[in-house]
């Protein structure tokens, strides 16, 4: 059997990061994870401590990716075979985890997408929008179709792992994932459902979803020319 | 000229401060006794403009100026880049280590 870690990056998602982990404790047992506790301003850290979830609690507030990075750290000091992105409001369905760590092994895959829209609909919204530019541009830039590229639902395999942890610029974005795709990767998709987010706030505002799309849009078209293969 | 020579007093008081490093401060005195120099002996700047073909003396200066200074500030980048990285990845550590040193106890 090989090993899962699920990561679970948290910033202040005291609301909701109880709720998550009990379900994956209770009905998933088999899988380890790790909350890494983004310098919270809430009592995010007070609530994992108390009841005794496995935390990593950053001092100082580094972003998604350097969060992400450091249970890439972890997952790597540990030895784990899959480490997979797992959203700390509860987006994500924790019965997905084995089928797409099945998936990847069958397929022999480095990297696999939960993907919200191999099936089913495809509604039109600001945030589809910019999913389907940026797989636009991934297709353009990489030849590879990836149709839910934005999913925050990914998992890697220890190859993946082994640069995730340790290098610059391996942001948990579709831009590294173009990157990776570009450097020899083998990416591939699997359905999954999500939920919608109960409480707390998403991240994703207007402006911040603006700033996303131009910060992925000139990192896919223009800096990964620029990047070294490797 | 006056402005040359202040800009200098300032870079050696700051200096004096140790407030620099010395590979750093050595850009500095360079740049700012250049300055100097150029402040009190601008027929040194007529004639390298001369030489080269620019007519006017100042704008051979600021072009010079100006080069110097988008290097450096690129060198800043990279070296500001690699300072996030580098306190990114402490912080990562230092929280790694701090976990697996909790659950000893």
């Amino acid at each position: 059997m090989k090993k899962l870690l699920v990561v679970i990056p948290a910033y202040n998602e005291a609301e909701n990061i109880a709720r998550v982990v009990e379900q994956l404790q209770n009905e998933y047992a088999q899988f380890d994870y790790i909350v890494v506790n983004d310098g919270s301003i809430d009592n995010t850290a007070e609530i994992c401590k108390k009841n005794g979830y496995n935390m990593i609690d950053l001092p100082v507030n580094l972003g998604l990716s350097g969060a992400f990075q450091t249970g890439m750290r972890y997952a790597l000091k540990k030895d784990y075979d899959y480490a997979i992105q797992y959203d700390g409001d509860g987006q994500h369905n924790p019965e997905f985890l084995d089928p797409m760590m099945q998936y990847a092994e069958d397929n022999k895959l480095d990297i696999v997408i939960g993907s919200r829209f191999l099936e089913g609909d495809k509604r039109m919204s600001f945030r589809m929008f910019g999913n389907s530019l940026i797989d636009a541009l991934i297709k353009i830039t990489t030849g590879k179709t990836v149709k839910d590229s934005t999913s925050g639902m990914r998992m890697y395999d220890k190859k993946m792992i082994k640069k995730l942890a340790y290098q610059m610029n391996y942001g948990p974005e579709p831009d590294t994932i173009a990157y990776l795709i570009r450097c020899g990767a083998k990416v591939g998709e699997y359905p999954v459902k999500m939920n919608e987010r109960i409480a707390g706030e998403s991240y994703l505002s207007f402006t911040n979803g603006v700033k996303y799309m131009f910060h992925m849009i000139t990192s896919i078209l223009v800096v990964q020319w620029f990047r070294k293969k490797g | 000229m006056i402005s040359a020579i202040l800009l200098f007093m300032f870079i050696y008081r700051k200096l004096k401060k140790s407030q620099l490093q010395v590979n750093e401060a050595f850009f500095w005195i360079v740049f700012s006794s250049v300055l100097v120099i150029l402040g009190f002996f601008p027929e040194i700047a007529i004639t390298l403009a001369r030489k080269i073909g620019i007519i006017s003396p100042s704008n051979f200066i600021f072009l010079c100026i100006i080069f110097l200074l988008i290097i450096k500030v690129f060198l800043l980048t990279i070296k500001v880049s690699s300072l996030e990285q580098k306190v990114s990845n402490l912080v990562q550590e230092i929280a790694i280590r701090e976990r697996d040193y909790a659950e000893k106890e």
